[in-house]
């Protein structure tokens, strides 16, 4: 690793960290403060269990929150002991880890300050197969009540529209179940401005991708991964606008000034699903030092509220919420539609090349790469590299192997470049 | 003036010389081991002994392979899917795939006519149908390794060896040894599930011929054979397929050589 860096990082994004330590001591205290814990499993509306002063953990959030940790490794190992298969969800077996430790109220074998208390409940949102097993499973293990909302896997316009109406009534029924738990009322104006918050932080965030699209690229969608923490951590808080706005200010002083993310920009690409957790820093050096920026990718463009957040209307909360459920349900079944977002982007964005990441226990986010790169190369003629990897197990990583793959993807760029200069 | 290709692959390392023709004036063949500077090193002094050169005639020396950036020496780097393709080419112009098959990895690359690389794909982290699977499927048969491929040809009944991991496969062998299979049966058998891996990822890539196959692999006929049967198309073999990665990028520290720019090219 080369011992420069090579990446300009935004700064803004130094303010992260303390954000999620700061909402992990909240998990953690919530019986202490005697608050409601829940444990969630996919894309659930965080901001009906905010407007109901629950406290939550996300178990993918959590997942990656582990997965950056040392202490990791044990939980892995204890799930294994319990019968989970290496290739499970990673998420799911570092999480399955921390509640034997809790189960057997072993605080020693890592660092307390990871480990949450094991739930008052559980929910879930079936877009992934496995994470409603999972929640299936922890659900009668714990011996808590459970919540999981169903999704229709779309393949048409007329087909999220249905969904929309489905999962929107289920939300209607997840609100019934969460008021029979806490033996209060939803506030309905809490939510209502839970959700302009969530409409003006998106609506920012979208500025902050739009400013993006310039040449050279003010930020890197390693620096979008980053944030998400505060999109999720903080979603539906006055704080969360707050955060997007400085890094729009960071990211506009960069682009009235010329000032790259990486020195020398000569090609942007694309990111397909979830990220490495455990290399994004690494992987941007890599990326940087062969002159490539990532500048668009799904797991950052299509996903959080990024579609369409003029369309959220507070006052009808809970339509706004189904509609981005809905929506994620859509791009998760249908490659179709996923490579139209794909196209959208790379046209956006002037992008040269993608990177399909390939995660080994994350089965259903990796359907259609090989189709989306057909369908992109046949309609724009760009194209893409698969590689194999984990959103956090690094049994399933190895550096050797996708830096090679991505540097000769490279070279690969460089030739057409320079083959379309001579002819 | 001469410049240097050396691919420093997992199992072995490959170095050539080329002069300022364009013509090969020496190669080694060495292995790794542990150190992969100090093989690359190795392989640099044999290669300039043997030959009879000085070192300071080496204008450019580029190394690819998985050790491409551990070797001092290396005025510049380059992947060895872009260093085969190139390889290929220069030994025949109308090659338009190339499947790689090394120690620890296998790779299929398609080119345009121009010859460059358009689309790839590699094997993932397991050794399937490596070079390392034939070695441990040859202790398991205790057969000599380099005897795998005339043996095969020989089969006359056709049995499977179903699973690709090296572990689950090896066992499967031993059983098939118990069960008193010809091992000649169980040989070509083991070509046909590397053909069967191989070529999937060939079409993934996509199949147009000229087709070549590189690396220490394709010295065993029986793979070639097998793969040859399983993308319906010939497959050529190069003289010396284990130095195709190294030939590539000697030819690519020529064009550096060669170019003005040269002393700033040195990433």
């Amino acid at each position: 690793m080369t011992e420069e860096r090579l990446v300009n990082r935004i700064s803004t994004t130094k303010e992260v960290r303390p954000v999620i330590a700061g909402w992990y001591d909240e998990i953690r205290t919530a019986h202490a403060d005697g608050k409601l814990l829940a444990w969630t499993y996919g894309p659930v509306p965080f901001e009906i269990f905010r407007a109901m002063d629950i406290r939550f953990e996300h178990l993918e959030s959590y997942g990656a929150y582990l997965a950056a940790r040392s202490g990791q490794e044990k939980l892995k190992e204890l799930s294994e002991s319990d019968g989970y298969s290496n290739d499970i969800c990673s998420y799911a077996r570092l999480v399955r880890g921390v509640s034997m430790l809790r189960e057997r109220g072993d605080t020693s074998s890592v660092p307390g300050v990871l480990l949450v208390d094991l739930p008052d409940f559980v929910v879930a949102f079936r877009q992934c197969p496995l994470m409603a097993t999972v929640y299936d499973y922890q659900k009668r293990l714990f011996n808590v009540p459970g919540f999981c909302i169903d999704t229709i896997p779309a393949h048409s316009e007329a087909d999220y529209r249905e969904n929309l109406i489905y999962i929107r009534r289920q939300l209607e029924e997840l609100i019934v179940f969460l008021e029979d738990l806490t033996k209060t009322k939803l506030d309905f104006d809490r939510l209502k401005q839970i959700m302009a918050y969530v409409k003006e932080a998106a609506l920012v965030r979208n500025r902050v991708l739009d400013l993006c699209k310039t040449k050279p690229a003010p930020m890197s969608v390693f620096d979008h991964f980053i944030s998400l923490g505060p999109s999720h951590s903080q979603r539906g808080k006055k704080e969360s606008v707050e955060y997007w706005r400085r890094l729009e200010a960071e990211v506009k002083e960069r682009v009235d000034n010329g000032i790259g993310v990486i020195k020398n920009e000569k090609f942007r690409l694309y990111w397909h699903n979830l990220p490495i957790w455990f290399k994004v820093g690494r992987l941007s050096e890599v990326l940087a030092k062969h002159g490539a920026v990532l500048v668009a990718a799904s797991y950052t463009h299509e996903l959080f509220y990024s579609h369409e957040p003029e369309k959220i209307d507070p006052e009808d909360p809970l339509t706004s919420l189904a509609a981005e459920e809905a929506w994620q349900s859509w791009l998760a079944a249908d490659a179709i539609q996923g490579a139209k977002q794909v196209q959208k982007e790379i046209e956006d964005y002037s992008i040269d090349g993608m990177i399909m990441c390939s995660h080994r226990t994350c089965q259903p986010a990796d359907i259609g790469e090989y189709d989306i790169i057909d369908i992109i190369g046949r309609r724009l003629g760009i194209p893409g590299i698969v590689i194999d990897a984990d959103p956090t197990d690094p049994a399933f990583y190895s550096d050797a192997q996708t830096e090679t793959r991505l540097q000769a993807f490279i070279e690969t760029l460089e030739a057409r470049k320079r083959r379309a200069a001579t002819s | 003036m001469f410049v240097v290709g050396i691919d420093i692959g997992s199992l072995a390392t490959k170095a050539v010389l080329l002069n300022g023709e364009k013509e090969v004036t020496g190669y080694v063949v060495t292995l790794t081991g542990a150190d992969s500077n100090k093989a690359g090193q190795t392989a640099i002094d044999r290669l300039i002994k043997d030959a009879g050169i000085n070192p300071a005639q080496i204008a450019y020396m580029l190394s690819t392979g998985y050790g491409r950036e551990n070797i001092n020496l290396s005025n510049g780097q380059l992947t060895e899917i872009t260093c085969h393709a190139r390889g290929a080419v220069h030994i025949d112009p109308a090659v338009r795939t190339v499947i790689d098959i090394g120690g620890q990895d296998s790779k299929a690359i398609s080119l345009n006519d121009y010859g460059d690389v358009i689309k790839f794909a590699m094997n993932d982290k397991c050794a399937a149908g490596t070079g390392r699977f034939l070695e441990v499927m040859a202790r398991a048969l205790e057969i000599d390794l380099q005897d795998m491929g005339e043996l095969s040809l020989k089969s006359k009944h056709r049995v499977e060896v179903s699973s690709m991991c090296t572990v689950f496969a090896e066992t499967e062998v031993i059983s098939l040894i118990s069960r008193s299979i010809d091992k000649i049966d169980i040989i070509a058998a083991i070509h046909r599930a590397i053909a069967s891996r191989t070529g999937n990822m060939t079409e993934n890539v996509g199949v147009k011929s000229s087709v070549m196959m590189t690396g220490g692999v394709a010295k065993n006929i029986g793979v070639v054979h097998a793969l040859e049967e399983r993308l319906d198309c010939k497959i050529l073999v190069p003289k010396e397929p284990q130095i195709v990665g190294a030939l590539g990028a000697a030819m690519f520290a020529l064009d550096r050589a060669t170019s003005a720019d040269v002393k700033n090219n040195t990433e």
